[in-house]
């Protein structure tokens, strides 16, 4: 039976690079907006999903969008900058004036991609909309430092029992002077809209909870330590599995 | 027949037990064959055994976005390799009547699935005459959760219409079931990859006049 099973990788390094606290694990939490963005794509069709913020969000697709936004469809983006670094969801050529660029909602880094907080619930559920208690991105106090979010290392053949695999991984520093302790992490994936109009199409991106998990489930308020100067790598591995 | 409820009773919403794992992406492949006038004649309901490597690929290619100026390889149906970006058409699997090169296809091929497959071993085309079927539209299911599994459906119908050709017909049987999907490529030119294979045995006999449904059910189970 080929499925794909998630695994999440937890790990910390101290600043000299030595791995210091190691956690593996099933993820347990591809939750429904994965599978409504999924089925946007699928279906080519609209559909109303709850952002982040908890706000529904119409999702359309269109054939005309294919040439009016050409460099970017980002339904399931999970690539992101660094935290702070802003990064313009869609560009495309502002038909007609076909000289013209037309983008859309901006974000910065940290409010996509995989993201860590230090909220605990007994049980994600299916429906979330988010992650409970965000940890935001910066150097300040319960603050980590958000790398950029990248997704990679796709590859093939006879690995260990599994058949084929991408990663989508993200690094979070900690200089906020104290130990900042992650309870959850998720991943937020970009979902698209487009108006295309005769005269002046628009485009608007919203962001989704698609993964959910806790760090150490059973026991609130628990986690994995970060301390002052340490890095943790938070790694989903989407394997397909035999 | 009338039921009666005492008053405060509670009635219990049984959610079907989870098919995979917790944590595990997976499909659900549900086939009946039915004769014209509704009556089923054979249904069964199982896990699908086969993402194959197009699918992990594709997905790859819409989470990472990647560009039109490094694409990826992927091998298309035709067994040729193009060179794929980010899209709007990415998975896109809608097939009107009679479209046999998207969406849900079945096969006469017997072939063991392995993830490097890329097309059905031997598709059975839409058509009335000796050896087709009569494809119907690719529908969907809107994404919906319970409280463990959150999933959307794709369902597709297809006809031994042979009595009504040329030759008139027999039995046709389906051992294999696929989905087909698009992909971009440079140049804003789509291709058709195969994400899904099972093979089904003993094979699946519809014969003429009966409708055989397949639905193929994306699930993601907590």
């Amino acid at each position: 039976m080929a499925t794909i099973r998630p695994r999440l990788v937890l790990n910390v390094s101290d600043e000299k690079g030595k791995s210091v606290r190691h956690k593996e694990m099933w993820s347990r939490s591809f939750i429904l907006h994965f599978i409504e963005l999924l089925y946007v794509q699928h279906a080519f069709t609209a559909s109303t999903i709850k952002d982040v913020g908890g706000s529904n969000r119409s999702l359309t697709l269109t054939g005309s969008m294919h040439n009016y936004f050409v460099y970017s469809k980002p339904n399931l983006k999970v690539t992101a900058p660094a935290g702070d670094a802003p990064c313009w969801m869609i560009v495309g050529i502002n038909t007609p004036y076909t000289d013209r660029f037309l983008v859309s909602t901006q974000y910065t880094g940290e409010h996509f991609g995989v993201v860590v907080g230090t909220g605990y619930t007994p049980a994600p559920a299916t429906t979330d909309n988010a992650i409970i208690s965000q940890i935001a991105h910066g150097w300040e106090v319960g603050e980590l430092e958000y790398s950029g979010c990248e997704v990679a290392y796709l590859r093939f053949g006879v690995l260990d029992g599994h058949r084929g695999e991408f990663s989508i991984r993200r690094y979070f520093t900690n200089q906020s002077g104290g130990t900042i302790t992650v309870c959850e992490a998720g991943i937020y994936a970009i979902g698209a809209q487009y108006v295309v109009a005769s005269g002046l199409s628009s485009a608007y991106a919203w962001r989704f909870c698609i993964v959910h998990d806790l760090t150490n489930p059973g026991f609130p308020g628990t986690g994995i330590n970060i301390n002052n100067g340490e890095v943790l790598e938070v790694k989903y591995i989407l394997k397909i599995t035999p | 027949m009338k039921a009666n409820l005492k008053s405060g009773m509670k009635i219990k919403k049984i959610e079907p037990k989870p098919m995979f794992r917790p944590g595990e992406i997976g499909v659900v492949l549900e086939y009946s064959v039915h004769k014209a006038n509704g009556e089923v004649t054979e249904h069964k309901r199982m896990k699908s055994k086969s993402f194959v490597r197009q699918y992990l690929e594709l997905l790859y290619v819409q989470m990472a976005q990647i560009p039109y100026n490094y694409p990826i390889n992927i091998k298309g149906v035709d067994g040729v390799s193009r060179t794929i970006a980010e899209s709007v058409y990415t998975f896109h699997s809608l097939a009107g009547e009679g479209g046999h090169t998207n969406g849900i296809v079945v096969g006469d091929g017997v072939g063991a699935v392995t993830i490097n497959d890329y097309a059905l071993g031997a598709q059975i085309n839409h058509g009335n005459t000796t050896g087709l079927l009569w494809y119907g539209s690719q529908t969907f299911g809107s994404p919906g959760a319970g409280a463990l599994v959150s999933q959307f459906r794709l369902t597709r119908d297809y006809t031994n219409a042979t009595a009504t050709g040329s030759p008139p017909g027999a039995d046709i049987t389906v051992n294999e079931i696929g989905l087909y999907v698009l992909g971009t490529s440079v140049g804003v030119t789509t291709y058709v990859f195969m994400i899904i294979r099972d093979i089904v045995s003993p094979g699946i006999v519809i014969p003429t006049g009966q409708i055989l449904t397949v639905n193929y059910e994306e699930q993601v189970t907590l």
